[in-house]
């Protein structure tokens, strides 16, 4: 299917072309293709030129399915779909073969550094992108899972408001929980 | 998970140069994705994070992602080793591969009950986190949030009628007056043995009022909100007219039926709006015999993230069902206890007074005297 193609530019003013069934991935671009306020080029005004092609790169890969590996649950099957089809096992092992396929993809998809990853989940929460959104955040999560809350201020550019005291005590109570562990 | 923690490593070492401030709402969602126990551990990292505002985000964006699975254990088996009522597990697994799963492992905090020996209630959880038990001894009712490891007593309320027999049936947050409401049913213990349900207040800390038991509950349920019994639509099907037993639960937030259907299959039925009689919904079937068998201990306790019904069987086992595939499977916990009663919350940043297992840490060094 040949597709229209898109010009989008970033902060710095280069300029990146995507097909336009790549870009509907994104809500903010499909709500301004849909609106017709296509004007030749888009402008990014909050993605650099050495995020948006990560960006263009993730599109192209979901080109509209707006998912990632993962099916959300939304609350149960699909409606649309029949009460408890025939099982098809062949279908099912496409279905297997496709996502992992597709974890394999993200996982070289993410190997950057933390930078690169903030900056790519504040460009997906800008253009809408839920999958890239999802992906970028599990991310960031599973790499302060185990920090100390220090590393956490210093992650996030946070200063603590606690007293001193407050903050023992707090450390206190978390002691107790690891103790807790060791007990039993 | 030794590569996370190599991954771990390696970002530490790479994090020379503070990132960009991320917007709140960024942060929130990556929080939402943590495990309780680092949120316990960030609790310290700054005041802001314990905001109602913010709170309410992040527990906004748990609910959204279905992430924060938690589950809460009640051990129904009382033993010298096993006392403690409660335990918590964090079924926080990615992924629905049941080898994962088998490797949750139980986290058990100290409850917030004052005595190690006593039997406790869950009445339930709302407003994600905030479980709400009762202790039978002393008829005691706790908030409690095991994520932040806090609880509020319920302070004792000036007993009106001088004998009664109470349990407590549910509770839930009013936004209005931003307090909870708690229903009981209270019991008189004079000849009349009189029945009627009642309604606390557990911030206004007032018996607000008291209304009398309907004889049909299901088809006119309660409305904390109003406190009004208000007629409950049922899908307009042959066994309902029938009066074919049936069990009532939640699951992901909606009311949810369980039809035995000619002792052949379980039909789950969901109201996807509440009191709409067309929003009732065939979401599924269960047809394995096994399940049949145990249909009066059936209940659903929640969604797993890819959409599969995790379910409690008769007090043993949590079973994990498929809904695509029509399949049932063993679901097990490490350290969960034999027989258990299960509960579903989400991890929540909620603070409450008081801080949970301060009165165990005396009952502890006792306990170890003891035992030297």
């Amino acid at each position: 299917m040949s597709s229209t193609k898109i010009f989008l530019k970033s902060s710095d003013d280069k300029t990146f072309e995507i097909d336009e069934t790549a870009a509907r991935a994104s809500e903010t671009l499909k709500n301004i293709i849909d609106g017709g306020c296509l004007d030749g080029v888009i402008p990014l005004p909050n993605v650099s030129s050495n995020i948006l092609p990560k960006v263009i790169e993730y599109c192209k890969k979901h080109g509209g399915d707006n998912g990632s590996s993962k099916k959300i649950a939304n609350g149960g099957v699909d409606k649309d779909k029949e009460i408890l089809p025939d099982y098809d096992e062949e279908e099912d092992k496409r279905e297997k073969v496709r996502v992992d396929e597709l974890k394999k993809w993200e996982e070289e998809y993410m190997d950057f550094d933390q930078q690169v990853l903030y900056d790519l989940m504040l460009a997906a929460n800008y253009l809408h992108i839920k999958g890239l959104l999802d992906l970028t955040v599990e991310k960031a999560a599973s790499m302060i899972r185990g920090r100390t809350p220090d590393q956490i201020r210093e992650n996030f550019n946070i200063n603590s408001d606690f007293t001193p005291e407050e903050e023992e005590e707090m450390i206190l109570i978390e002691d107790e929980w690891d103790d807790e562990w060791a007990f039993d | 998970m030794a590569k996370e923690n190599e991954e771990n490593e390696k970002m530490r070492v790479e994090e020379s140069v503070p990132t960009e401030n991320l917007p709140e709402v960024l942060i929130v969602e990556i929080l939402s994705r943590l495990p309780l126990k680092s949120l316990l551990r960030f609790r310290c990292v700054c005041k802001f994070w314990y905001d109602p505002a913010f709170v309410k985000m992040h527990l906004s964006r748990s609910l959204i992602s279905n992430s924060n699975l938690n589950v809460v254990f009640r051990n129904l088996l009382r033993t010298k080793l096993n006392f403690r009522g409660f335990r918590v597990s964090e079924l926080h697994s990615y992924s629905d591969d049941l080898d994962v799963w088998a490797q949750q492992v139980v986290v058990r905090p100290n409850h917030p009950f004052k005595l190690p020996h006593y039997l406790g209630i869950v009445v339930g959880s709302c407003n994600g986190s905030r479980c709400l038990y009762t202790c039978n001894s002393k008829k005691e009712i706790l908030l409690w949030n095991p994520s932040t490891r806090r609880h509020q007593k319920l302070p004792s309320i000036p007993k009106e009628i001088p004998s009664f027999d109470y349990n407590v049936y549910g509770f839930r947050h009013d936004p209005t007056t931003n307090d909870y409401k708690i229903v009981r049913i209270v019991k008189l213990r004079d000849p009349t043995y009189l029945c009627f349900l009642q309604i606390l207040l557990f911030i206004g800390l007032t018996i607000a009022n008291r209304y009398p038991v309907p004889p049909r509950v299901l088809s006119f349920p309660f409305d904390l909100q109003d406190e009004e019994y208000r007629e409950l639509p049922l899908p307009d099907f042959d066994f309902v007219k029938n009066n074919v037993p049936m069990k009532l639960g939640v699951l992901g937030g909606q009311l949810c039926v369980l039809w035995p259907f000619l002792g052949v299959r379980v039909e789950v039925w969901l109201m996807k709006e509440y009191g709409v009689r067309d929003s009732w919904e065939k979401q599924f079937l269960i047809e394995q015999p096994w399940v049949m068998r145990n249909l009066n201990s059936l209940r659903p306790i929640r969604y797993s993230k890819t959409g599969q019904v995790i379910f409690q069987i008769d007090l043993k086992a949590l079973v994990l069902f498929d809904p695509r595939r029509g399949r049932v499977r063993n679901l097990k916990v490490l350290g969960a206890p034999d027989y258990l009663e299960t509960e579903s919350f989400v991890g929540s940043l909620m603070l409450l007074n008081g801080k949970d297992g301060t009165e165990r840490e005396k009952w502890k060094k006792k306990n170890m005297k003891q035992r030297g």
